[in-house]
C-alpha cells in the first residue's frame, strides 16, 4: 500500500510540535541563564550592580549625650567632617597632587609626605584626616574653590563624621570613659552603656556615573541617622569636682602614688562623686598623662616602647575605686564590730585589756599601739582602733558568725554597679576560717576589698542596715529628652538591724571625737568613720621599707546621714602613711563642703560658736573714735598709723576673717606708706604658737581644720607662702590637723 | 458513476432533480442605478452646520488649550516642587552645620567656665573667697521664739480692740 501523505492537519501539528523543540533548546538555555542569575545569584548581581552604579556613603549616628544629675553636659556628640582625596584619579598628576599636598597639610596640620603617599594608591577613596571642625572644613571648601581651574573638587572630598566631645577634659574621666575610633564606647559609662548611646547609621546613596564619578545631585538618596539614647548621671558635677581638687591636693600633699575617694548617698546608693587621681585628659585619652611616663616611654624603641606606652595607658584609665583591691585595715573594725553587736556576742561597755599585742596560733599579733592601750571598753576600743580587742571579740563571734556577716555586706560578691571592670574580692571561703583567719580578719587583713564594696558596705551602717545597689546611671533618655528608663534604689538585703546600725554609728562618731579619726572633724557637722592602715604585702620601695594604704571611711551628718565618704590613699611618702593623716584631713574638708552645698545647716556647739573668727567690719570713713568703738565691740585690737581724724585705709580690708582678739591696721593718712611685713613659717606649730607667731609679724592668722574642736592640733600648711611679703595685718590660713593619736 | 479524487465534499443535491433549483446571486439582475438630485441645503441648515463646526473647533481647542495648561501647570508645580525640595535639603544642611557648630562652641564655652576655672578666676583675679563660717550670723533660739508687738499695737484698750473686733467680724459677714 502506497504512503499516505500527511494531511495539513498533521502538518501544522508537526510545525509545532518542531517549534516547541526549538523555543525550549533554543531559549531554554538562555531561561535557565535567566533563572540562575535572577533567583540563584541573584543578589550577588544586585551587590555587584549597585557597587558599580551606586556610591554609598555611611553617615555616623550621634551618641547620646551624658549629663550629670542636674543636667550639666559631661559628653556630647557633633557633626563635624571627613576629609578624602580620591587617589585613582590623581595618577600621574604630580602638579595637582603637590599643590593638595601643601594645601591640605597647612589647613588640617596633617604631614605632607602623608598626603603625598596616599594620594599615589589606587583607590577611590582615601581619609586624609577626621574629625575636622567647622572652621577647618570651610577653610578646606574655600581652598577647592578657589583652585577651579584645576578642578580640585574632582580630587576632593568633604564627608560627615561625628565627634565626641568631653568639655572638662579630665573631669571624672574614669566614670565617664571616652570612644575609639570608630565612636564605639571603650571605657566607663561610654562602654557600659555603648549599646543605648549608639544611634542607628544614616546613609548616603549617589549614582555613579560610568567613569566611576558621582552623578548630579538628584540621584542623591540620604538616609537620616537616628541618635542614641542619653544619660542622666548620679554625679553631682559640684561634689565631683569637690572631690578631684581634694584628693589632687591630697596626692601632691602625701606624694602618693594614686588616692581614691567615693561618695555615696546612703539612702540610695547613687554614687555622687568618684575620683581617681592621677587620671587623664578625656579629649586625648591616649597622650600619657603624666609627663615623667611619657618621657620613659619616649626614651624606649620598637616594641619595648609600644608594650610600655599600653601599660602605662592602662594604668591612667584604671578606675581603682572599682578596678583594683587592697586590704581595708582597721576601716573593718565597722563590719567586725557590726557583726558581734548583732549577735550579741559583745556589748559598747564590755571590759578589755589591751598589752600591745596578742598571741594567736602561735603568731604574735601586734596593737598600733606598742604601748598597749591597758583597760578600756569596747567604744574606747574602737576609738583606738585596738587590733587585740577585735580579735577577742571576732573569736568568741566563731568562724560561721563571723563569715556570715562578711558575706552579708556584701564582700564575697561584686557589687553590680554600672560600670565595667569591677573586680572581685579576694578572701578565704568561710568553711576554711580557723583561729588566725579570724584574728586577721577582724582588723582587715590578709583579705582583699575593693573600695566601692567598703563604701556600700558603711553605707549599709549610715542606712540602718541596708545593702544598697550603687549605681552611677539614673535615667535613661531618648532623643527629645524624655525619660524611657528609670534606675530605682535596689536593697540587696537587710544585714543588721537599726539598733545595731545606730549602735555602730555611736562608736565611730566616737572614733571622730576622740579617736584616731580626730581630723575628719568637720565644725558644724556630726561625722561618724573609721581609719584604716594597712600595708601592701610584699611590697617594698628601694630602700627596703614598706609600702602602705592610708584610708578613711565614714558618713555624715551622723544623726542623720546624707553622704558617706570613703578616701583611700596609695602608697604615701609624706611625713606619715596612717590613714587618720593622710586621708582624714581630707574627708573633714569634703564633709564641710559637700554638706554645705547641700544645704545641710552645720550646728555648732557653744564651744565652737566662741571660736568662730570675726568679720571684718568696714571702717573707712569712720571717724577715729567711732573706728575704735567698733573694733572694741568686736573683740579685736587695733594699731593706728598716721596722724589723720578719720580712717582711710584698713587691714585686713571689710568682710575679712579675724580672729577672736586679732589686731587692725587703721590708717589715716593716705599720704603714709603701708607697711609691709615677711609671712613667717607657721607650720609645725600649737593653735597659740602660730598665733603668738603671726602677731609678732605683724599679721592675723585664720585657723583651719581641726582648730575649733581640742586642743593637740598642730599647724600643716598655710595659704601664703613664708617669706612672701604682705601688708601689715594681712589674714593668714593656717591649716591645722591632729599629729597624735591618730596613728590607724 | 462520477468518481472524484481529492477531499471536496459531495453535495448530492445538485443532482436531486426533484428539487427546483434557485437562481443564483449572480443571476438576479442588479436593478439599473438611478441619478439622484441632491438637495440643495438651505441657508438656516447651513448656517447651522457652520456654528456647529465652529463649536467643535472651539471646543477641540479650548481642551487642547486646557490640557496644555494643565500640563504646564504640572511641569511648573513639579519644578517648584524640585525647587523647593532642594531649598529644604539646603536648609536642613545649615541647620545640622549650625546645630554641630552650637554644640561645638557650647562645649568650648563650657570647657572655659567650668568650675575650676572659675574658682581660679574669682579667687586669684577678682580677689574674691568662699563663704566662711564668720560671714554668717547665728541666732540663738535655745530661749525660744519671742512674739514682739508695735508700740501702737500695746496702747490698744480692751474696748478698742473688741470693737475693732466687731468690725473685722461684720465686715466678714456683709
Amino acid at each position: 500500500m502506497p504512503k499516505k501523505k500527511p494531511t495539513k492537519k498533521q502538518m501544522v501539528k508537526r510545525s509545532i510540535l518542531v517549534l516547541i523543540i526549538t523555543v525550549l533548546f533554543g531559549f531554554g538555555a538562555d531561561v535557565a541563564s535567566l533563572v540562575r542569575i535572577q533567583l540563584v545569584q541573584g543578589e550577588t548581581y544586585q551587590q555587584k550592580a549597585e557597587n558599580q552604579q551606586l556610591s554609598d556613603t555611611k553617615i555616623n549616628a550621634q551618641r547620646g549625650v551624658i549629663y550629670d544629675t542636674n543636667k550639666k553636659v559631661l559628653a556630647q556628640s557633633a557633626t563635624v567632617w571627613k576629609v578624602y582625596i580620591v587617589p585613582a584619579k590623581l595618577k600621574g598628576k604630580d602638579d595637582v597632587i603637590n599643590l593638595i599636598a601643601d594645601g591640605l597639610s597647612e589647613i588640617l596640620d596633617v604631614d605632607r609626605e602623608t598626603i603625598i603617599e596616599k594620594s599615589k594608591l589606587s583607590n577611590q577613596y582615601t581619609v586624609i584626616k577626621s574629625k575636622v571642625e567647622n572652621p577647618e572644613k570651610e577653610k578646606v571648601t574655600e581652598f577647592i574653590a578657589s583652585h577651579s581651574k584645576e578642578k580640585l573638587i574632582n580630587y576632593i572630598g568633604i564627608t560627615q563624621d561625628t565627634k565626641r566631645y568631653y568639655p572638662y577634659n579630665d573631669f571624672a574621666s574614669t566614670i565617664i570613659g571616652f570612644t575609639g575610633a570608630d565612636d564605639q564606647g571603650l571605657l566607663g559609662i561610654e562602654a557600659k552603656y555603648d549599646e543605648a548611646l549608639t544611634g542607628v547609621p544614616g546613609r548616603v546613596v549617589t549614582a555613579k556615573n560610568a567613569k566611576q564619578g558621582k552623578m548630579p545631585n538628584q540621584y542623591e538618596t540620604t538616609i537620616d541617622p537616628q541618635q542614641g539614647n542619653s544619660l542622666r548621671l548620679t554625679i553631682d558635677q559640684v561634689v565631683q569636682y569637690y572631690v578631684e581638687k581634694n584628693m589632687q591636693q591630697c596626692v601632691e600633699d602625701n606624694k602618693a602614688v594614686s588616692a581614691t575617694a567615693i561618695v555615696m548617698d546612703v539612702k540610695t546608693g547613687a554614687i555622687l562623686g568618684m575620683v581617681t587621681k592621677p587620671d587623664f585628659d578625656l579629649n586625648n585619652p591616649w597622650v600619657l598623662a603624666n609627663e615623667e611616663k611619657q618621657a620613659q616611654v619616649d626614651a624606649l624603641e620598637g616594641e619595648e616602647r609600644s608594650k610600655a606606652l599600653s601599660k602605662a595607658q592602662n594604668e591612667q584609665w584604671r578606675n581603682r575605686a572599682i578596678s583594683d583591691t587592697y586590704e581595708p585595715g582597721s576601716v573593718f573594725k565597722i563590719f567586725t564590730a557590726a557583726a558581734a553587736l548583732e549577735e550579741g556576742t559583745v556589748h559598747t561597755n564590755d571590759s578589755f585589756y589591751c598589752k600591745g599585742y596578742v598571741d594567736v596560733a602561735g603568731n604574735r599579733i601586734r596593737c598600733s599601739h606598742r604601748e598597749g592601750h591597758g583597760a578600756e571598753n569596747f567604744i574606747q576600743g574602737m576609738q583606738n582602733s585596738c587590733n587585740p580587742v577585735f580579735i577577742e571579740v571576732a573569736q568568741k563571734l566563731g568562724a560561721e558568725k563571723f563569715f556570715k556577716y562578711f558575706s552579708g555586706f556584701g564582700f564575697t560578691e561584686k557589687t553590680g554597679i554600672d560600670l565595667p571592670g569591677e573586680a572581685d574580692s579576694i578572701y578565704r571561703d568561710g568553711d576554711k576560717w580557723n583561729i588566725a583567719t579570724i584574728s586577721s580578719y577582724s582588723f582587715g587583713q590578709t583579705f582583699q576589698v575593693s573600695p566601692i564594696q567598703v563604701i556600700t558596705a558603711i553605707s549599709a551602717i549610715a542606712n540602718g542596715g541596708k545593702l544598697m545597689q550603687p549605681y552611677l546611671v539614673k535615667e535613661i533618655l531618648d532623643e527629645n529628652g524624655n525619660t524611657i528608663e528609670k534606675t530605682e534604689p535596689v536593697v540587696r538585703r537587710q544585714v543588721i538591724s537599726k539598733e545595731t546600725a545606730d549602735t555602730v554609728t555611736m562608736m565611730m562618731e566616737a572614733v571622730t571625737e576622740g579617736g584616731t579619726g580626730k581630723n575628719a572633724y568637720a565644725a558644724g557637722y556630726r561625722v561618724a568613720g573609721k581609719t584604716g592602715t594597712s600595708e601592701k604585702v610584699g611590697q617594698y620601695y628601694e630602700d627596703g621599707s614598706k609600702k602602705w594604704i592610708g584610708s578613711f571611711g565614714g558618713f555624715a551628718p551622723a544623726n542623720d546621714p546624707r553622704i558617706a565618704i570613703l578616701i583611700s590613699v596609695n602608697e604615701p611618702r609624706g611625713q606619715s602613711y596612717y590613714g587618720g593623716t593622710v586621708a582624714a584631713p581630707y574627708a573633714s574638708v569634703l564633709f564641710t563642703e559637700i554638706l554645705s552645698y547641700l544645704n545641710v545647716e552645720p550646728s555648732y556647739t557653744e564651744e565652737e560658736l566662741a571660736k568662730l573668727d570675726i568679720q571684718m567690719p568696714s571702717l573707712i570713713g569712720e571717724s577715729i573714735a567711732s573706728a575704735k568703738q567698733k573694733i572694741q565691740e568686736k573683740d579685736l585690737k587695733y594699731t593706728i598709723i598716721g596722724d589723720g581724724d578719720t580712717v582711710v585705709s584698713q587691714s585686713p580690708a571689710y568682710g575679712q576673717p579675724v580672729p577672736v582678739n586679732g589686731t587692725v591696721i587703721l590708717y589715716t593718712d593716705s599720704s603714709v606708706d603701708k607697711k609691709m611685713v615677711k609671712v613667717p613659717d607657721l607650720t609645725g606649730l600649737t593653735v597659740a604658737q602660730a598665733t603668738e607667731r603671726a602677731k609678732n609679724a605683724g599679721l592675723n592668722i585664720k585657723l583651719s581644720g581641726n582648730q575649733l574642736t581640742q586642743t593637740g592640733v598642730v599647724s600643716y600648711n598655710q595659704n601664703i607662702a613664708k617669706d612672701t611679703e604682705v601688708e601689715q595685718g594681712a589674714v593668714v590660713t593656717v591649716y591645722f590637723q591632729h599629729k597624735q593619736g591618730v596613728a590607724d | 458513476m462520477q468518481r472524484f479524487k481529492g477531499n471536496t465534499a459531495y453535495d448530492l443535491s445538485n443532482f436531486d432533480d426533484s428539487i427546483q433549483r434557485q437562481p443564483r446571486i449572480d443571476e438576479v439582475i442588479a436593478p439599473r442605478p438611478q441619478i439622484v438630485k441632491k438637495q440643495k441645503k438651505s441657508k438656516a441648515q447651513l448656517k447651522r452646520e457652520a456654528r456647529a463646526a465652529n463649536a467643535k473647533a472651539f471646543r477641540v481647542v479650548s481642551i487642547t488649550c486646557f490640557l496644555l495648561l494643565a500640563f504646564g501647570i504640572l511641569i511648573m508645580g513639579r519644578a517648584q516642587l524640585t525647587e523647593k525640595s532642594d531649598q529644604l535639603a539646603k536648609l536642613e544642611k545649615q541647620l545640622s552645620i549650625a546645630q554641630s557648630e552650637n554644640t561645638r562652641l557650647n562645649m568650648e564655652l563650657d570647657s572655659r567656665v567650668s568650675l575650676d576655672n572659675v574658682e581660679t578666676y574669682a579667687r586669684d583675679v577678682l580677689g574674691m573667697a568662699k563663704q566662711e563660717k564668720y560671714q554668717i550670723e547665728y541666732v540663738d533660739l535655745s530661749i525660744g521664739n519671742k512674739l514682739v508687738l508695735s508700740e501702737d499695737q500695746k496702747d490698744k484698750g480692751f474696748f478698742q480692740t473688741l470693737s475693732e473686733k466687731v468690725s473685722e467680724f461684720l465686715a466678714y459677714i456683709f
